[in-house]
């Protein structure tokens, strides 16, 4: 039996558009931002507080007193240099095998502290070279030759480590596909670190700079959360809203939620020019 | 001496005894031919040594005719076919009685008249009579009566009436035969069995989907018809959203619901967003239990939806198929041996791209989806006490999604199954089964190649028994064991160079089982069905379990020491003991009133935290520390037809009461989590609801209206403020409506719309910068709702001309379905997203997204021959 079928062409449009809509009242809550590394630089937190989401620019918080407590040492005292930012007084590090606290004193006295928290030790890129794969330039549909950078670097066995990278290109960080790259060594444990960033696209003649984070595993949870709040919110695939809760605490006012996170990370960095 | 001994020595006694008795029967008159009067007639042959025992003044003074020489069985039988006396053999006598019809079951099946195919849930009705019975699902029905002549007829829906007469002197086996109504074509209806069945079943809240037999047909998106997308235009049945597969039942989550495929479970009845994996061409019969939940089933908390593959015609071979933008499909069945077995073997595989992501204009959301299935089915009836069935389902998923990587899932069923007719009285179904779904997931991305794979087998031998006393009492009663594996996950690499660790999660055994008894009973105008099911847990090692400090949560740093336990040894018992009870009141002819309240108790959980399930989602026994959900259900119903049953309506309203449902804390990690309990929360949950059915079953104009108010919320644990929260699928108002139009015998229109209340949704009221990432914070969860929903479809069938050009009948059949998808394209909204605004960065904004934007065309071309 033989019949013609014919299948009408279906146009399926998805659509998106952008919509007013009325939103829950604004909490101005203050979010903290910091971080110190293993290196002996000035060291930097930021103060914020959020609004209505459809509102302005966050307004900035100047005038709190910033502190960085370390259980036996010398705290570390930070002034205020502009757009939220502070920084410490002296150049730092953190070091393992001690604990550091961040504290702020908001203007009306509220006192901030974050919990304890100590650094991992550093696990070093050992090398970056330059891949490449012929592909095509995405606006243009042009083939060109995109290169990519491929990292060797070795996890230490028989301990769970916890790790974040940042890719620049000409001192700018990519932020696309993923903002927030996360690994941990549960499926690499003792080995070399997978990866593979192929989507991160370089042209010749272009700086390449790749940062491999280690970071707790309080630091690696406060960022997957963010990253799922900020990346795949809302289709039916995505997870449930949450509130990203940091380790920050308001001491005067337990009640009041405090956004944000103050961790460490042992940094390490590899830069090569595109040739 | 003990019992038992007593009992067999009375049993060889009584049997001496009613040896005698039975000689004595066969014992000759010695009376002269003639006519007498009953009394002294009697007493005569007493006298002559027969030990028949009578009380005189209990007998009718009758005038009787003695024939010398005949049996005293003979004598007897006589007496009894003129009505005058009966009598039977007790103890070492023989019992005489004012007459009393004696009492026989007609059994047998239901068939259809050109497959041989055995009907389930067919009607039989003893004419003049409140009496009847609805055939199994093995299309096998029982009926006890009084000896007589009478006039029977069967009825089913798609089928024409069958009326014959019946003698019945003996228990009698007959198989009836029905003519189908209309060519058979894979529509969908649902409907109920027989004319009032909605009245008379004593099982409320049942959905049915009788695909196959009727005059409705409501394809869905692109032409195909499908049997979940169906039952979504039923009151208490809701999906969350077109890109969302899982449905909810009465205010459950969607691993709540047991789908049986023949009997074995399926896990994931989903190929892509609403398409599900139950091919309309091979399916029989969906039965969907929103409310009571008969004893033979449990295992879930929420309700039971039992899909029948159909059987193969056992008269002549044939083939069926169809080819839609979606899917092409093929069917062959036939005979295996003419009249006594047959063969059923169909696949389906998708066309086009059929995902809805897959126009998505962002590559990371474009998915490239294929699927098939398989179905196979042999059944063998090679006598009338025993039926045999093999049956199969194997369905093949592959979703490639964004750049690099693939997933690859499937069911998998093989399911034996015997019917053995004991006696009349007394049916048994026998059912093996192992069922297994897996996933395996192709990686490369930038963490590495890998291949993950993950799966569920379950092996499963489940036993029911039917034992009919009489038209009004039926008991049930049986067992199930069903032995799960589940290996959560292991991960190879793929990739030589990334020295990455092969991982295998600890597998889990978990030995499911539950026995049941239930009766079915009439006093007066109410039948009741009442009875139980007690199912346990048995959770087996080898297994390493770890101990938390006690008093706390479990989480990483309150582990305190890890015990193992070796292969076969019990790590944690469960056990749940639930009650059922359906009362159904005939208040008058043309309605009625149900109540129902049913326990339930669930030992798998399908771990998952995003809105809607996954295909990689795993599922997890219920151990130390995930304990079974329960579930308790209390409806009430009230149902009346008018104008012949042309019309049904019913109003029902539920309480349900959901303990200990699995949910997960926020940013849960569930991939490679050995120690997912630290993840879990046990929450309680709740849904209450009302729903309002109107249906028009007969003539050129057929259809529905249903109408849902419910609401379905949780409270969460850990939350503070012990409120409850609706939960993500809880629709207000939820309204649909069907129509179907016969304009001529080749051409037929249907349409449906839909209406309801949007989703709820939670909406940030901050957002922040943090390392110049926009995030939104959120205060209260689904406190707003996306904007209402409604559509309207359109769909229009032409069948092709039945004579040729020289006017003789064609022998195959075909039609073409073209459909209207959102006829009137409605933006409805799916989802909100909330994002960094591109042309103002630091500022934030709503992004509505709608999964469909305008109208969507679709057209199925389908045949038999």
């Amino acid at each position: 039996m033989k019949k013609v079928i014919t299948i009408l062409t279906i146009l399926i449009t998805s659509c998106e558009q952008v919509v007013v809509v009325p939103l829950p009242n604004e909490q101005n809550l203050l979010v903290v931002e910091g971080w110190i590394t293993d290196k002996v630089e000035h060291q930097y937190v930021r103060l914020s507080r959020s609004n209505s989401f459809s509102g302005s620019i966050n307004p900035i918080i100047e005038d709190a007193t910033v502190l960085v407590q370390t259980r036996n040492g010398p705290s570390q005292t930070y002034a205020y240099i502009g757009e939220g930012n502070y920084l410490s007084d002296n150049p730092y590090q953190a070091v393992e095998d001690e604990e550091y606290r961040l504290s702020v004193v908001l203007q009306n006295g509220d006192l901030v502290r974050s919990t304890w928290t100590t650094i991992e030790s550093i696990t070093e890129i050992v090398l970056l070279s330059v891949d490449n794969f012929p592909g095509r330039d995405q606006d243009t549909g042009e083939p060109k030759t995109i290169y990519f950078p491929r990292i060797t670097a070795r996890d230490s066995a028989n301990y769970e480590n916890f790790y974040r990278w940042m890719l620049f290109k000409n001192g700018v960080q990519l932020k696309e596909p993923e903002s927030i790259l996360l690994q941990t060594d549960r499926i690499f444990d003792g080995n070399f670190i997978p990866n593979d960033f192929g989507d991160y696209e370089y042209e010749l003649g272009d700086l390449m700079v790749v940062e491999l984070h280690s970071i707790t595993k309080e630091a690696f949870d406060y960022l997957s959360l963010l990253k799922s709040q900020t990346s795949t919110l809302s289709a039916a695939a995505s997870t449930t809203p949450a509130i990203v809760n940091g380790n920050m605490t308001n001491i005067s006012k337990p009640d009041e939620i405090v956004l944000g996170f103050f961790g460490t990370r042992a940094v390490s960095v590899k830069s090569t020019t595109v040739r | 001496m003990n019992r038992s001994r007593y009992i067999a020595f009375l049993v060889l006694i009584l049997s001496f005894f009613n040896g005698i008795a039975q000689s004595a029967l066969d014992s000759l008159i010695t009376i002269k031919n003639g006519n007498y009067s009953l009394k002294p007639t009697l007493q005569s042959i007493k006298n002559s040594g027969v030990p028949l025992a009578f009380s005189t003044n209990k007998l009718p003074d009758a005038e009787i005719f003695v024939r010398k020489g005949e049996t005293v069985r003979n004598f007897l039988e006589r007496q009894h076919s003129n009505k005058i006396i009966s009598y039977s053999v007790e103890n070492s006598q023989i019992l005489i009685k004012k007459y009393e019809p004696r009492k026989f079951t007609l059994n047998g099946r239901i068939r259809d008249a050109e497959s041989n195919e055995h009907l389930i849930g067919a009607n039989i009705q003893i004419k003049g009579t409140s009496l009847g019975s609805i055939t199994n699902g093995y299309g096998y029905y029982s009926i006890t009566l009084d000896e007589g002549k009478y006039n029977v007829i069967i009825s089913h829906i798609g089928y024409k009436s069958l009326r014959t007469q019946v003698e019945l002197k003996s228990n009698t086996y007959v198989s009836f035969s029905v003519n189908p109504n209309v060519v058979r074509l894979e529509e969908v209806e649902v409907s109920s069995i027989a004319n009032d069945a909605n009245i008379t079943s004593n099982i409320p809240s049942v959905s049915r989907l009788n695909i196959s037999k009727t005059s409705i047909l409501t394809p869905y998106l692109l032409g195909e018809v499908d049997v979940i997308q169906n039952s979504l235009l039923q009151p208490g049945i809701k999906a969350i959203g077109e890109d969302a597969g899982g449905i909810h039942i009465r205010g459950g989550r969607v691993d709540q619901n047991l789908i049986l495929l023949d009997e074995a479970p399926i896990y994931n009845p989903i190929h892509i967003g609403q398409v599900s994996v139950f091919n309309p061409e091979a399916i029989n019969d969906v039965k969907i239990f929103k409310g009571f939940i008969p004893p033979a089933h449990g295992g879930r908390a929420s309700s039971v939806i039992e899909v029948r593959q159909r059987e193969g015609n056992k008269n002549e071979k044939s083939f069926s198929g169809g080819v839609g933008i979606l899917s092409a499909r093929l069917l062959a069945e036939g005979p295996i041996k003419k009249g006594k077995s047959s063969f059923l073997a169909s696949g389906r595989q998708s066309l086009l791209n059929p995902s809805i992501e897959s126009f998505a204009n962002t590559s990371a959301r474009r998915q490239r989806v294929r699927f098939r299935d398989i179905n196979l089915k042999i059944n063998s009836n090679p006598n009338e006490r025993n039926t045999y069935y093999l049956s199969g389902y194997f369905g093949k998923d592959r979703n490639a999604v964004g750049f690099n990587s693939i997933r690859n899932w499937g069911n998998t069923t093989l399911n034996f199954r015997w019917n053995h007719l004991f006696t009349p009285k007394l049916f048994s179904n026998l059912s093996s089964f192992i069922a297994e779904y897996s996933y395996k997931v192709e990686n490369e991305e930038e963490t590495g190649t890998s291949v993950f794979n993950s799966r569920i087998v379950d092996y499963g031998l489940k036993s029911d028994f039917t034992y009919s006393f009489n038209p009004n009492s039926e008991i049930n009663f049986g067992f199930s064991s069903i032995f799960h594996r589940l290996k959560p996950g292991d991960r190879e690499t793929l990739d030589v160079n990334a020295n990455t660790s092969i991982i295998e999660l600890d597998a889990e055994h978990g030995l499911e089982s539950a026995f049941y008894v239930s009766q079915q009973t009439d006093v007066g105008p109410i039948r009741f069905n009442y009875g139980f099911r007690y199912s346990t847990l048995h959770n087996f090692g080898p297994e390493d379990v770890l101990v938390y400090t006690p008093n706390f949560l479990p989480s990483d740093s309150t582990i305190i020491d890890t015990v193992s336990f070796s292969k076969g040894q019990l790590i944690k018992f469960y056990n749940n003991f639930e009650p059922r009870l359906a009362v159904n009141w005939r208040i008058g002819q043309t309605n009625s009133m149900k109540l129902a309240y049913s326990k339930t108790a669930q030992y798998l959980h399908l771990i998952s935290n995003t809105r809607a399930p996954a295909p990689t989602d795993i599922w997890k026994l219920s151990d130390t520390f995930i304990p079974p959900t329960t579930t308790e259900q209390y409806s009430i119903g009230f149902y009346q037809n008018f104008r012949q049953n042309m019309w049904e309506s019913s109003i029902e309203l539920y309480y349900k009461d959901i303990r200990k449902e699995i949910s997960y804390k926020n940013g849960a990690d569930l991939v490679f989590n050995e120690n997912l309990e630290t993840e879990l929360l046990v929450n309680q949950g709740r849904s209450f609801g009302l729903e309002l059915f109107l249906k028009k079953k007969y003539g050129k104009f057929t259809g529905w209206l249903s109408y849902t108010l419910s609401r379905s919320e949780t409270k969460f644990e850990d939350d503070s403020k012990d409120a409850f929260i609706v939960n993500d699928f809880d629709k207000t108002h939820d309204f649909s409506t069907t129509w179907a139009l016969n304009i001529s015998e080749r051409v037929s229109a249907s349409a449906n719309f839909i209406y309801s209340t949007g989703i709820p949704v939670t909406l940030p009221s901050d957002k922040y910068i943090f390392e110049n990432n926009l995030v939104p914070h959120f205060v209260d969860r689904n406190q707003s709702r996306l904007p209402d929903y409604h559509r309207l479809d359109f769909s229009i069938k032409w069948k092709a001309k039945k004579y040729k050009k020289d006017g003789s009948e064609r022998k195959n059949e075909d039609f073409w379905v073209f459909t209207l998808y959102n006829v009137y394209a409605r933006r409805n909204v799916n989802s909100y997203f909330f994002q960094e605004s591109e042309t103002n960065p630091g500022l934030g904004e709503i992004v509505q997204y709608s999964i469909f934007g305008t109208i969507i065309p679709g057209i199925t071309y389908s045949f038999k021959f």
